[in-house]
Order: structure tokens, then sequence, then C-alpha cells
């Protein structure tokens, strides 16, 4: 199934849910829209779709800055809304995706003044024992192509933290196919980024790609995950 | 008075007349040169060129009535001259003449020179290499292309294939981040010169490197001269203007003299510093001008990642007989010195028309390895300077700069990441027209200024003085005319100071130890 018509479908089904949580399928794939965002082929569907979410809810979160980034400046005054709602009601129980959002608010709009608080709290998200390295390595490869790199002590420490997630996650004998997208998605950027080095990681990324794109209609498989892996293959 | 030797090549002599003043005579000269060929000058350095190679010359000086005790000098021995013409350059201002050049530099013998004759030869990046002598003759300009597409890029970091370490190339204030190669690049190499009349011009402008300076596109704006983990490089007689960024940046690199260059940049170009040697060691700069849009020397040792890492201050420097104008700072130390500063003097030098004289910027978070020590004036004429002397820890220029951290006068605990500064000396100076203050110095209340002298200094303010900021940091009002402003400073030397026509106190100190008169 060609990119563009997975992608168009997934949109067109996409439905409002009030689970609002950081990390769930409709907040990656806002997200993996967004990561197309220069994709012309999707036109502005994304677009349409940040506008219909209440402002509040987190999983537009993330998404919202590439509309942002668009020109849309309205969007800005939602994103700030929400960040006003979650300083009132930090949950600690937020997952990692959440970071990437605290990463690219302090970049975009906070003066970048709490970078040592959001980088505490990717610390404290790397020694959950329960930790998923697919996701984390999401959130930190995003948070590295958020940060300021003016302020490398952070950029730096970012870095390591994926390097060290790369290593336990290739230690961990089966991933499920979400977290196969993750890690195809996450491993692929940080070779583009010069992260990693590709030499030794991108022929892992791209297996991983395909093994996920054998099985894209896969129950199992978070179709947010599943776009965000595509928009960098699609760079690749 | 003495004719001094400071530097010789195979076709080029530099001399040196000593208590003729301050980068310039106080009266025009002469110099005759094998009792043949006379020049007048009116510098206290002076290049003589199209000398001959291997050959004794004997210079003799004539100042007023008095012959002064001629200088004997013989000339490098040189084995071939390799003619940038001959390789394929045109020199005609329109075609690409990187690869020609390129080439010549690739094919030089030891002992032997690069010679680009007079033309205008367009380039991106050229490359030099060990044992190399570049001359560019009167009439001669490299001059830059500006199409960021054509340039190289120097990544930032790049891993080794173990993962253990890493090997930097690109860097940008302080942080190794990617950047374009200079435009003359020199990197792992030695014993290189760049001599001559000629002209090395980055041709930046507002339409292209100055245009949203502080955004990075594709990378960070290049050096005009990048010179990487050097050894024995001299830049002599040159001309280098319009710099897409700093202008001339030496890098982890040692044993760099700077001898009668001009540093041209526009006033208010960005970012456009004119001599920025970054965690360097032994570097001279004499008889070099500067006038530019940033600051003219600012000394730096690697922002906290690099200052941290490799903890390579920079040290031994000279600075000597030279002209700084029209910059924000005269001679800065800072802000990127995480690995510290140590063994600086500047003297006999003229300082005209900039925002400071001594300028040093830093702040908290610098880490424990900024450590600035022993940083000398002496010897200085001011002229037009708004604040002479501006010590600044609370520097707020970062992109984390306005934090409470960076900006409180409380103080806070003294841990790795807090700066010092020890002992700055400023002796033998008259600032003459001044606008804004004498001096304005702030310590951290934490980590005071261990010890600041003022001796022998003269200040008057101009007719008509201006308001301005002494120093970017929160807290540091628009002011005119004041006197000396010291905070937090362990001992505070005062011997001989003259303060004429400030407003209010000529010094007011605040959480100062101890004052010396």
């Amino acid at each position: 199934m060609k990119v563009d018509k997975y992608v168009r479908q997934v949109a067109e089904s996409f439905q409002f849910d009030v689970n609002d949580t950081w990390g769930n399928e409709n907040s990656m794939i806002l997200q993996g829209l967004g990561l197309m965002h220069n994709y012309e082929k999707l036109g502005r569907v994304l677009e349409n779709l940040i506008k219909q979410v209440p402002y509040d809810r987190k999983y537009a979160g993330i998404a919202s800055f590439y509309v942002m980034e668009k020109g849309e400046t309205e969007v800005k005054d939602r994103i700030k809304g929400l960040m006003n709602t979650l300083n009132a009601h930090f949950d600690e129980e937020d997952d990692e995706m959440a970071l990437i959002f605290y990463t690219k608010y302090e970049t975009k709009l906070g003066g970048k003044e709490h970078y040592q608080d959001v980088m505490n709290r990717y610390k404290a998200a790397a020694e959950r024992e329960d930790i998923n390295h697919a996701y984390f390595m999401t959130a930190v490869i995003e948070g590295i192509e958020s940060i300021d790199q003016a302020i490398y002590e952070y950029y730096d420490g970012l870095k390591r933290l994926f390097k060290t997630s790369l290593r336990e996650l290739i230690l961990e004998d089966e991933l499920d196919i979400t977290d196969k997208a993750l890690a195809a998605f996450s491993i692929l950027k940080a070779c583009r980024l010069k992260v990693i080095l590709a030499e030794k990681y991108e022929k892992a990324g791209l297996d991983l790609y395909e093994q996920v794109m054998g099985d894209i209609q896969s129950k199992d498989l978070n179709k947010g995950a599943a776009i965000m892996m595509m928009a960098e293959g699609l760079l690749h | 008075m003495e004719l001094k030797l400071v530097a010789k090549t195979a076709r080029c002599v530099v001399v040196e007349l000593t208590e003729a003043g301050k980068y310039f005579t106080t009266e025009e000269y002469e110099l005759v040169i094998n009792d043949s060929v006379t020049i007048r000058g009116n510098k206290v350095i002076t290049s003589i060129y199209d000398l001959k190679p291997d050959r004794e010359y004997v210079i003799k000086a004539v100042w007023g009535d008095n012959v002064i005790k001629p200088l004997k000098v013989r000339t490098e021995k040189e084995f071939v001259t390799l003619n940038v013409k001959d390789f394929g350059a045109y020199g005609n201002g329109e075609h690409d003449d990187t690869c020609a050049i390129q080439a010549a530099i690739m094919a030089c013998p030891p002992d032997s020179r690069v010679l680009v004759p007079k033309g205008v030869y367009k380039i991106t990046s050229i490359f030099l290499k060990s044992n190399l002598t570049l001359e560019l003759a009167k009439g001669a300009v490299l001059s830059a292309f500006t199409d960021r597409t054509k340039f190289p890029i120097f990544p930032g970091v790049i891993d080794s294939y173990d993962e253990k370490e890493e090997y930097n190339i690109g860097t940008w204030e302080g942080n190794p981040l990617d950047m374009f190669s200079g435009i003359v690049t020199a990197i792992n190499a030695e014993n290189i010169v760049i001599t001559g009349e000629g002209t090395i011009d980055g041709c930046a402008d507002f339409n292209n490197w100055w245009f949203e300076p502080k955004i990075r596109k594709i990378a960070w704006r290049p050096r005009l001269v990048f010179i990487s983990h050097c050894k024995n490089v001299m830049l002599q007689g040159i001309t280098v203007q319009n710099s897409p960024s700093w202008t001339l940046h030496p890098y982890f690199s040692e044993n760099l003299s700077f001898v009668d260059v001009k540093i041209k940049n526009p006033f208010n170009s960005h970012n456009t510093d004119g001599l920025d040697p970054e965690s360097c060691k032994n570097v001279e700069v004499i008889g070099t001008h500067i006038s530019v849009g940033d600051d003219c020397i600012a000394i730096k040792s690697g922002k906290i990642y690099m200052g941290r890492k490799l903890k390579q201050p920079t040290e031994n420097m000279t600075v000597r007989q030279c002209c700084m104008r029209d910059g924000h700072g005269a001679v800065t130390v800072g802000s990127e010195i995480a690995a510290g500063v140590k063994n600086v003097k500047i003297q006999d030098c003229l300082f005209m028309n900039t925002d400071r004289g001594l300028r040093v910027k830093t702040r908290r978070g610098r880490g424990e390895d900024s450590v600035l020590d022993n940083i000398a004036f002496e010897n200085i004429d001011m002229d037009n300077v708004m604040t002479p002397f501006v010590v600044n820890s609370f520097y707020f220029c970062d992109p984390d700069g306005k934090t409470e951290y960076v900006s409180s006068k409380n103080p806070i605990p003294v841990d790795d990441r807090t700066p010092s500064i020890k002992r700055l000396t400023f002796k033998n100076i008259d600032a003459r027209n001044c606008h804004v203050a004498a001096a304005y110095i702030t310590g951290l209340p934490e980590r005071k200024i261990t010890r600041l002298t003022f001796e022998n200094i003269n200040v008057t303010y101009a007719k008509e003085a201006k308001s301005g900021v002494a120093a970017m940091m929160i807290g540091c009002d628009e002011a005119s005319r004041k006197g000396i402003f010291a905070m937090n400073v362990e001992e505070l030397v005062l011997k001989n100071v003259n303060i004429e026509g400030c407003e209010g106190e000529p010094v007011t100190a605040e959480n100062v130890d101890k004052i010396s008169k």
C-alpha cells in the first residue's frame, strides 16, 4: 500500500478520542502527520484535524507545533493554553511522549530557561524500570531535533540517553510491531541527524521498517507509530 | 630608539621602530633599504615587500636628523614559485578559481611559495597544508562566493567507529556544531605563512551571510580564515574583510603570529569579530589594524562542553602595537571561556571609537575551569571609547542567559559551574572622550574578583558624552559620565587614578573587601 494512501485513510477515519494521553494512537497519528507536513500530497490534513481538537487535549499538543510553524499563529495560543493547564495539573504519570511537548515548548515558546527541568525529566524517564525503549528513543530523538544546540550540554545529554537506550533495545529478545515501528523511526531519524553512525545502524532501522511495512494491516500496529515511521522513511 | 626585526619570509621583512609611538609613530620617518630604496612610514611596525630570497639587506631608519642603527637581515631561502595562473586560475573575478589555487597548494614543495598575482580570484574554500607559504601579491583578491550551497560542511562531531571517542571539526560560538568550512582553512597542519599585500574578501553583506545571522541555514556561517589544530602559523601583511562571521579563528592551535594584518568589516555587520583565538597558546598579534562590527579581538576557550572536555585554555598571548576601532570591544575575554584564559598582555595599543576597551564577559555556568588570570593592559591610549573597562560576570547573551541563576546578584553556592576571575591589571592608560563610565566591574558575590589593579589611569569625558549601557547584564542601566563602579572584588588597587568630569562619585565600590591606594 502506498504511503499516502495509508496515511489518508488513517486521517479520514480519525476519531476525536476522549482518551487523552500523550502517547496514545491519536497523538502519534497527529505527530506522524506533523512529521509529514512538508509532504505536499497530504495537503492540509493536519491543520484541519488540529483545529477540531479541543485546545486542552494533550494528544494534539505535540502536533500543534507543526501547525504553528506553518504560520497558523492562533495555534500558538492553543499551545500556551495547554501548557498553562499542564503547569496547573502536572501529572507525574505522564508518559515519555510528554517530554517531546515540553522540549518543543521550551525551545519555541518557553525561553529555554527550563531545559534543566526538561533534562531531569528525560533522565527520570530513562531510569524507570518499566521503560519502553522504543517509545523512549522516539521521545529522545524528537527532543534532540527540537532542542537548541547552542546549549550544547543538553543536546549532548540527550544524545547520550539515546545511545544508552539504543544499546538496551538491541538486547531485547522480541519487539512487538508498534515497538518495531517506533524503533525504525527513531533509529533512522538518529542516523539522519548524525546522532548515531549510519554505517552501523541504518540497516537495522531499514530492516525494521521493512518488517513493519510487510505487516502494515496488523491490528496490533499503532497507526500513528506507522505514520511516524513512514514519514521518516520518506527521507531515506 | 631601535630598529628591530619582527618577522621575515623569502620576500618580505617586517621591522619595528621602538619607542616611536603606539601603532602610529609620532612623526613620519624613512626606511632606506640597501641605500637605494626609500620607504616613508608612519607606523611603528612596517612590512617591506618585493625582496629577493636568501639575500642580505641593510635597513636604515631615518628619524628627523637621526639615523638609527641599521638592521642587517637575510631573507629566507626559496626553492620555486608556483603561480596560480600557471595552474589554471583566471583571476578575472568571474571564473571559479578554487580548484586551480588548491592544485597549486597541493603541488607546492617545501621552501617554496604559492603566488597569487594581481587579479580577483573567485573561490569557495581553499585548504592549506603543512610547510606552505601562500603569498597574495598587491592587487590580488581572493574573493569568496556567497552561495552557501557551494561550500563544504564541517560536521561538529563525528563518532569514532567504536563509539568511544569523537572527532570535532565544526565549531560555532564555542560549541562543536556544523559549520561551513572557512574561506581559507588549515586543519592539522604546521609551518604555514600567508603573506603579502593582497586581500581575502568574504564578500559578506546583508543580503547573504549577514541576513538572518542567528538562524542556522544548512550549517553555521563560515569563518574567513579558520585554523584548527595547527602549529607555527603566521599571517602577515594581508587585508581580510567582509567576513561572514568571525574573521580569523584559530582553534586549538599554537605558536601563532598575526603581523601587520588589516581586518575590516562594517561597523554594523553581525558577529564579525576580528581575531578570536580559541583554546590556543603562544599567540602574538603585532602591528595589526582592526575595524569590525563586533569585538576586535575576542579571546576564547570554548563553551561548557568543549571547555570541560578538553580543558585547553587560551594562554600566553601578547597583543602590541595594534590599532582597534569601531567594534563593541577592543579586546574581549569571553564569553565562551569555559577552559579559562591565562597570561595575556595587551600593550602599546590604540583603542578608538569602540563601545568598550577591555571587555570581560562571563557568567555562572561557565564552570570551574573557567579561570581568568594574569590579564594585563599596559600603555594604552583610548579615544572615544564608551566605557574603557568592563568586567561583566552576569553576561546575558546566551540562549539561557536571562535566567535567575545567571542574573542573581545574591550569592549562590559555589559548585562546579562557578567561574572565577583572579588578577586583572590596567596600567599607564589614557582614556579620552569617554561617554558612559570609566569602568564597570562586577564579580560574582560568591566568588569575587581576586585582585583588580588600576595604576596611572587618566580618564576624561567627551564634551557631549552619550549615554549607554556599560555591560550586557540585567540591572545595568543606561548611564553617562559615570566613574569607576566595582562590585564583588577582594582587592581593588587604585594608584594614581585620575577621573576628570564624572557625574557623581569617581569611585563606587560595593562588596569590595579592600581598597589599596
